[in-house]
């Protein structure tokens, strides 16, 4: 009994402090590392035909600012075509949609899907095949996002690389004073753009290709295959393919883009088990074709893959260790004897649930904003709901495996208004 | 300048840097954020390891006055609490030889009978339905006293099941939580020194910061073990368990990582001296710059 309760506890442990290293090698590595950051400088070139997807179902808060974001877009007009893809919109996106088609004639051209399979993944599937043809880049963003003037070029930017089959851009929340939740998001995703994904980029691991702000080549993504409209994390699928087939995938923290982030706990439990049920499917298909290492994939990169594709295993791993440790409790069974084994388990719950706290703080001290570190502490409540949330859609994913058919849009909630002024800008 | 002395030019290219820096209403124009990284130095490595080792020189040389005030707080806790128990040592040996002595309320453990197992089980039920009342904004508090409730009922069934089998006297609980807490104490100033110490802030900063940290814990942990001891001697062995999981070393933690982020709230020494964060791309570093 007692070996059978502790054999599990140490691997899980061991997995934890995987974990943990990797978060302070990335931070000290972000904030002491020697920065890639190879494209940021490109500003003229002979600028390629880009199509930019915006896949949406019910956007009507939203679209009509994100295509006059992408309208006002310093990229050179007659070589950028936007194409929102309506999905079975049932409110007026539609016809939003196509208003901004008739009056900008020529640059909007939309996609409206009636049939076939919905989601995110399809919409894109869909679009890159009846659109974009000419274009050699893809770029793909959610509806709910503002790019700035200059982020197309940015992004495109490191295409003029031909080993670059992806690239990512930085996500920044627009709508951080809204709730508590929305303040904490944004530090999280100051710990994941800032620190996390530079870091990989600095170490050439795999800085993952999230789905926004961001594009493939049109070239490497036929090559392998396009994208899968059966899958919830299109994104990661597609980071996965493109590293097994040997192409790169670059992180710009440079190339910002706002977003709204979700401002009440049901719309993000709702977006973070859609993120969990998706990596999951990606773990599934890509962890074994990974630890087999094509010969241009190097171990390092194996490891980080792996890593990356295991984040959303964590949490439910971490609810079996903590039942672990309290089916120990209950039986008296110590983990060794004295004080080195109370030291070992207070190094673990505080080193290692304090790699995530030094990450995001880093990444704030960086971002110039160092007020909002008070708090800090209060990343405990995210992270309480994520173990959860994640657990759950986990555990719910391993009962229904076998209804793959099952795919429909899940999309997060939108909070601003069609004639509302966006957050933090006054008019 | 042809000609120019070499210092002249040097001076020269330096008061060129600073104007180039210079906004139009005196601040000063940052390099992005995106860009920008740390300075390290070898005079940052050797104050983070002098840091380091004033905490832990301070801890040690507080050792016995830290196990005097606790004995303090035990005794006047004792008289508050109406505990009728007497007051003893208890020897904590340490690394090197040396033994901490610690105080001990030699309490006896109270198990709980059947009606108190009955109202641990409707106020545990009562605490699960409250949490459908809450509205939506109050989610993870909603998780937190579900988490509360779920454990508490685990605990009820054990002993119910099992009365005479729950391994824990009330001293080990105390002995335990006491103990991880000085070893979180003994952990701070060297955890501080790899996440905190090595952030620009002035070095008189990071040294209150590690003085501010060990004092409060000095002062938390034996009033969260007479807390502890309290509930316990009112509420029966059946809430050890809630208390050992949730309200042992998570409030430690909790209180490191807010006073960690009340420190990195302060201004840094690049942003107090208007000085570049640098770029780590090849270029000079900021602290260089000067």
């Amino acid at each position: 009994m007692r070996l059978a309760l502790l054999i599990p506890l140490y691997v899980v442990v061991a997995v934890m402090v995987t974990y943990t290293i990797r978060h302070y090698f990335f931070t000290l590595n972000r904030l002491f590392g020697r920065h890639r950051q190879p494209y940021v400088d490109i500003g003229t070139a002979a600028w390629p035909r880009v199509a930019v997807f915006v896949p949406c179902h019910d956007e009507q808060k939203v679209i009509g600012h994100m295509l006059d974001a992408l309208l006002a877009a310093d990229y050179p007009a007659d070589r950028l075509a936007i194409v929102p893809i309506d999905d079975r919109s049932t409110d007026a996106t539609g016809k939003i949609v196509d208003d901004y088609a008739l009056r900008f004639p020529g640059r909007i051209t939309p996609l409206h899907r009636t049939g076939g399979r919905p989601g995110k993944a399809a919409a894109l599937k869909h679009g890159s095949e009846q659109a974009g043809a000419d274009a050699g880049i893809h770029l793909v963003f959610d509806a709910d996002y503002l790019p700035g003037r200059g982020l197309i070029k940015q992004l495109v930017a490191p295409f003029f690389d031909p080993e670059v089959g992806a690239v990512m851009g930085r996500v920044v929340p627009i709508n951080v004073s809204r709730s508590l939740l929305t303040r904490l998001l944004d530090l999280e995703r100051t710990g994941g753009y800032q620190v996390d994904q530079q870091a990989r980029m600095n170490l050439r691991l795999i800085p993952q290709y999230g789905g926004t702000v961001g594009g493939v080549r049109r070239e490497a993504l036929l090559g392998v295959g396009g994208w899968r409209d059966d899958t919830l994390a299109e994104d990661t699928d597609i980071t996965f393919r493109l590293v097994l087939a040997g192409w790169e995938v670059v992180y710009q923290n440079r190339s910002e883009c706002y977003e709204e982030v979700p401002e009440n706990w049901p719309s993000r439990i709702a977006q973070i088990k859609r993120w969990a049920r998706g990596h999951n499917q990606s773990l599934a298909r890509y962890w074994w074709p990974l630890l087999k290492r094509p010969p241009f994939v190097r171990r390092r990169t194996v490891v980080d893959g792996l890593l990356l594709l295991g984040v959303f295993a964590v949490g439910p791993l971490l609810l079996l260790g903590w039942a672990l440790a309290m089916a120990l409790y209950y039986l008296g069974i110590q983990i060794s004897a004295g004080l080195l084994a109370i030291l070992a388990v207070a190094m673990y719950s505080t080193l290692g649930n304090f790699a995530a706290f030094f990450e995001v703080a880093a990444g704030a001290r960086l971002d110039g904003s160092r007020a909002r570190l008070r708090l800090l502490p209060f990343l405990i409540v995210g992270f309480l709901v994520s173990i959860v949330s994640v657990s759950t859609a986990t555990l719910a994913q391993l009962a229904n495996f076998w209804r793959r058919g099952d795919h429909r849009w899940e999309k997060t909630e939108r909070h601003r208004g069609p004639g509302e002024p966006l957050p933090g800008r006054s008019g | 300048m042809p000609g120019s002395p070499a210092r002249v030019q040097l001076e020269r290219a330096r008061r060129l840097e600073r104007i180039r820096i210079r906004g139009v209403k005196g601040g000063v124009i940052a390099p992005h954020r995106s860009m920008v990284g740390l300075p390290w130095t070898l005079w940052r490595l050797f104050t983070t390891l002098l840091l380091v080792a004033f905490g832990l020189g301070l801890l040690w040389a507080a050792l016995p006055w830290l196990g005097q005030g606790w004995r303090l707080a035990f005794e006047r806790a004792r008289d508050f609490l109406g505990i009728d128990a007497p007051l003893g040592d208890q020897l904590l040996p340490l690394p090197g030889g040396i033994t901490l002595s610690l105080p001990v309320l030699a309490v006896n453990t109270p198990l709980p009978d059947a009606r108190t197992l009955w109202i641990a089980g409707i106020v545990s039920a009562a605490l699960l339905l409250a949490t459908f009342a809450l509205p939506d904004r109050y989610t993870p508090f909603k998780y937190f006293l579900r988490l509360i409730a779920g454990l508490e009922a685990i605990a009820i069934g054990f002993f119910a099941l099992w009365p005479g089998r729950f391994p824990y006297q009330l001293q080990d609980h105390v002995f335990i939580l006491r103990t991880a807490g000085l070893v979180v104490m003994a952990l701070v100033p060297v955890i501080v020194g790899f996440t905190l110490h090595v952030f620009d802030l002035a070095l008189w900063k990071k040294a209150l910061l590690t003085v501010a940290l060990l004092a409060h814990l000095a002062v938390f942990i034996p009033l969260q073990v007479l807390a502890h001891l309290a509930l316990v001697m009112r509420a029966t062995a059946v809430v050890m368990p809630v208390l050992f999981l949730l309200f042992g070393l998570l409030p430690d933690v909790l209180i490191f990582v807010a006073f960690y982020g009340w420190a990195l709230s302060w201004r840094g020494e690049l942003e107090r001296r208007e000085l570049l964060p640098p770029v780590h791309l090849g270029a000079r570093s900021a602290e260089r710059r000067t």
